[in-house]
């Protein structure tokens, strides 16, 4: 969630309330010091109205989840549920540093203060990445794809140059040039699986399966050996690692020199051929920065979890049996 | 034909990447999702798995331990029972009571107590008071480590050590004690700067002086001898090298002091050797030998004077009888023997103990030992030499922690103390000079101070290894469970009530003006042996026979005094430093260690 001035109140409560519970915080320990001779912990009662405040605010953010689950709740805009999260998540930072006295204790408590350090850290990167990710993003990918529809848009990109080299070069079954192992490729599961639901789906299915077979125009042949060769395996949904054609530069020049070896009949279908290919590399782009932005979830969301589930656990053992 | 994806139009690029997209897309499964969820369920269950099944191992509870128990309880670390009270269910704080059944802590005061619920009415000077009486637990944490379970925060202590009143009316030294390093008062014993009262006489100038040290041929060679005497020769550490051993005569002094010095010959005994002892022990020695002495020249006074007056052996080759011979005149001595050896024995005695004048009195013992007196028998009262050991015994010190110090670093006094009456115990600022936040040294209350009276530690176990092993089971309550019996408080209290007295009474006495009337008391009594006293004798030979003790000192009562009375004290002096004002004979600061300048 990008940080405008939408957050400023939010920003400023969070501070105001850190202040606040910082000097609550001194004040405590100075009277604990002067008149009791003891050192902070959880178990004064200022420790546990500091540790049952973190406890609320933990079990607050962890129902985000649950809030983007079900999303027909009228209760708040999600906007406003990913502000608190955000804020409120970081107040609890004073709140547990203050009920363990600054101690991060040992065994069960060791390891809930590993496991809240760990969440806060992973959020406060992924909210650093989610404001400078996205800039990055829209920058260099204007032809960006929803990211659960990258694959299916591959297999769109590959139907549509298959379609265009069939077009002017003939059947890609026909002749020698093609190597047997890549046109027998199968289609991708998620492929079939679109062009079987008709009717809600959208796209087009792969038009290696439908494209239909033309008079291969003369001198198109280097043409169709490249496709086979180097432009179908590159627009294939897998790694990009060791193709030809993943780097922009090589991809320019080669086409270059296809180009030279092919009449100029041919020349405006290389032209969408090689942003087809631009294509490609984008959202191969878009694949990584997205793993970037959304990836630090797998650490922040589970872990969270699991740190409300051992909070609660040292809630109730410490408050029935200590 | 373009592509509509690379149309320029933006709108229709748009229109084909948005035609690409299955707008339904959410509906179906990815992986993502798919494995956001599965971790989402897979950790917290994974955590409440791993909380039940190491809670039913044997020492499960130890994962919701605040902090982990030190490692002098670790043998029954996992058995929190054995610390805690645990009522309903839950467990609570830590019982007194718990604590003393394995340790033996010696009550702080006599006016606080274990067993009280931290608050107990006591009878204080006729009032009843409530005394607070710290827990255990209050100053010794446990769950962290051991050094903290040991460590007793400076807190505690100023809880009641902070602003105390005192007991004899006068106004605290110090308003209220923070700390050491600011608040704290300057020892008693210099603040009221009361002498050293042993009845004794010490020249440190002296003997750290290479100038003016003197050291016997047998001891230091004539190579070696311009040396100063060294601390550790004298002072020799004890066992646990915190304190020193007393200064003992044979040890430390006689290889220089050697008692054969002070040995007189007179005739015809000669030279009686005595050891050092008590003035009864010297006197029994020197009779002994006199007596030794007229059995071996024939028994009798007579002979003994016969003997002395025989002629000399003759030169066995000498001839000439023409020469002729010395005859010498017999004395006659009528004494007994009993006179004879009461004489001799008195003029052998009256020299040590009784000089007639201040040069002989460096060949006497009252080169070392101021005399309280003459006891019926005739010789001196000296009484047995109680230098103190350790100052203040409020609280602890441990040189051997101090080994890297040259010791006038500290005791600056010593180069210049004349007198055994000079405290030579550092300041409070000499130590504050290392032990304070800017010196890094420890400067908390118990570097110094204990709570618990040590005196009264009893070094006697309670538990047995199988106890200590599996914990109490059926077995009956320990008996140390139960508090001590009253009768071993209450003779406690007593104990710590008439130390306390002593001290006050102390306290409100002037030491100088008991010295001074000491002093008076005993030229007074000299006077009035003296005065007992029969006239000499006119005739030499005749020596009256007397059975009178011994006579008293016929010096000057004036300069019998020590060399302490008849210097000069002048005015008071202030040190330019600390302004603390001194007697005018004080030469040094002893709180800073500043010479004052020679008037």
């Amino acid at each position: 969630m990008l940080i405008d001035r939408t957050h400023k109140k939010w920003a400023v409560f969070t501070v105001a309330a850190t202040v606040l519970s910082i000097a609550l915080y001194v004040w405590h320990v100075v009277a604990l010091k002067q008149y009791a001779q003891k050192d902070p912990s959880g178990s004064t009662w200022f420790g546990l109205a500091y540790g049952f405040l973190a406890l609320g605010l933990i079990s607050f953010c962890c129902l985000l989840g649950l809030r983007k689950k079900v999303r027909i709740w009228r209760i708040g805009r999600a906007q406003t549920w990913m502000r608190a999260h955000i804020w409120l998540g970081l107040l609890t930072v004073p709140l547990v540093l203050g009920h363990g006295g600054l101690n991060f204790g040992n065994n069960l408590t060791l390891a809930i203060m590993l496991l809240f350090a760990t969440v806060i850290l992973s959020g406060v990167l992924g909210l650093l990445l989610q404001n400078l990710v996205p800039t990055v993003m829209m920058e260099r990918l204007p032809a960006e794809a929803t990211f659960e529809q990258i694959h299916h848009v591959f297999e769109l990109l590959r139907g549509e140059a298959d379609e265009m080299i069939t077009a002017s070069c003939g059947s890609l079954e026909e002749g020698g040039a093609a190597p047997a192992a890549i046109l027998a490729a199968p289609a991708p599961k998620r492929a079939t699986v679109l062009v079987k639901k008709e009717g809600g789906l959208q796209g087009k299915a792969p038009a290696a399966n439908r494209a239909k077979s033309a008079t291969p125009l003369e001198g198109s042949e280097p043409l169709k050996v490249f496709y086979v060769k180097d432009v179908r395996p590159f627009l294939a949904s897998g790694s990009l690692r060791g193709q030809r054609l993943t780097s922009a530069q090589n991809s320019s020049v080669i086409f270059e020199h296809t180009r030279s070896l092919t009449p100029p009949a041919l020349h405006e279908t290389l032209k969408d051929l090689e942003s087809i290919c631009e294509e490609r590399r984008q959202l191969a782009l878009q694949l990584k920065l997205h793993g970037l932005l959304h990836g630090w979830l797998f650490v922040h969301a589970p872990l969270s979890y699991l740190l409300l589930v051992l909070v609660l656990v040292h809630a109730i053992v410490s408050t029935l049996r200590y | 034909m373009a592509r509509k994806a690379t149309s320029d139009n933006p709108v229709e690029r748009q229109k084909a990447y948005a035609e690409r997209v299955d707008h339904q897309y959410y509906l179906q499964p990815h992986p993502w999702r798919t494995w956001m969820r599965r971790l989402s369920w897979f950790f917290p269950l994974f955590g409440i798995a791993a909380v039940a099944a190491y809670s039913f191992q044997q020492r499960g509870q130890q994962i919701y331990l605040p902090g982990a128990v030190s490692s002098r309880h670790a043998i029954f670390g996992h058995r929190c029972e054995e610390c805690h009270e645990q009522t309903q269910g839950k467990w609570g704080a830590v019982n007194d009571a718990k604590c003393l059944a394995c340790h033996d802590a010696p009550i702080h005061d006599a006016h606080t107590a274990h067993f009280s619920g931290n608050i107990q009415e006591q009878l204080i000077d006729g009032k009843v008071v409530k005394v607070n009486t710290p827990s255990c637990s209050s100053c010794h944490g446990e769950h962290k480590d051991h050094r903290t379970l040991r460590k007793v925060t400076d807190a505690a202590c100023i809880q009641c050590h902070g602003d105390l009143k005192r007991s004899d009316g006068r106004p605290p030294e110090t308003q209220r004690i923070i700390n050491f390093e600011k608040q704290h008062a300057e020892w008693a014993v210099l603040r009221e700067n009361k002498p050293d009262t042993t009845p004794f006489k010490f020249n440190h100038a002296v003997h750290v002086d290479p100038a003016r040290v003197t050291w016997p041929p047998d001891v230091v060679s004539a190579a070696k001898s311009n040396v100063a005497v060294l601390c550790v020769q004298c002072h020799e550490p004890d066992q646990a090298r915190a304190y020193f051993k007393p200064i003992a005569f044979d040890k430390h002094c006689a290889s220089c002091h050697g008692m054969e010095k002070f040995a007189t010959a007179i005739e015809p005994v000669g030279k009686v050797k005595f050891s050092h002892g008590t003035p009864e022990l010297v006197a029994s020695e020197i009779r002994s030998a006199v007596t030794s002495f007229l059995i071996e020249h024939g028994g009798s006074p007579a002979r003994v004077a016969a003997a002395a007056a025989a002629p000399p052996p003759g030169d066995e080759n000498d001839l000439d009888d023409s020469k002729p011979k010395p005859v010498k005149a017999v004395p006659v001595d009528t004494r007994t023997s009993e006179q004879w050896v009461h004489d001799n024995y008195s003029q052998i005695l009256q020299p040590l103990f009784f000089p007639d004048s201040l040069e002989k009195t460096k060949k006497s013992c009252l080169k070392c030992h101021i005399p309280e007196g003459v006891d019926p028998t005739g010789l001196i009262k000296i009484s047995k030499q109680k230098i103190p050991t350790v100052w203040l015994d409020k609280s602890t010190f441990n040189h051997n922690a101090h080994r890297a110090l040259d010791c006038i670093s500290c005791h600056t006094q010593v180069p210049n103390s004349q007198f055994t009456s000079d405290v030579l115990l550092p300041g409070v600022a000499n130590c504050q000079t290392c032990h304070s936040q800017l010196g890094g040294a420890r400067s908390d209350c118990s570097e110094c101070h204990l709570y618990h009276d040590r005196k009264l530690l009893i070094f006697h176990g309670k538990r047995s290894i199988q106890e200590l092993e599996q914990g109490m089971g059926n077995q009956p309550p320990l008996t140390a469970l139960k508090p001590p019996p009253e009768s071993v408080v209450e003779a406690a209290r007593k104990k710590i009530n008439a130390e306390d007295d002593t001290r006050r009474e102390l306290l409100k006495s002037d030491w100088m003006k008991w010295a001074t009337d000491r002093k008076t008391q005993l030229t007074t009594r000299a006077e009035q042996e003296r005065a007992r006293l029969p006239a000499p004798s006119a005739d030499p030979k005749v020596i009256p026979a007397t059975t009178a003790p011994l006579a008293p000192p016929v010096v000057p009562s004036d300069k019998v005094e020590t060399a302490r009375q008849k210097s000069p004290a002048g005015p008071p002096v202030t040190c330019p430093n600390c302004k603390k004002v001194w007697p005018g004979d004080v030469k040094f600061c002893g709180r800073c260690g500043i010479k004052f300048p020679a008037n």
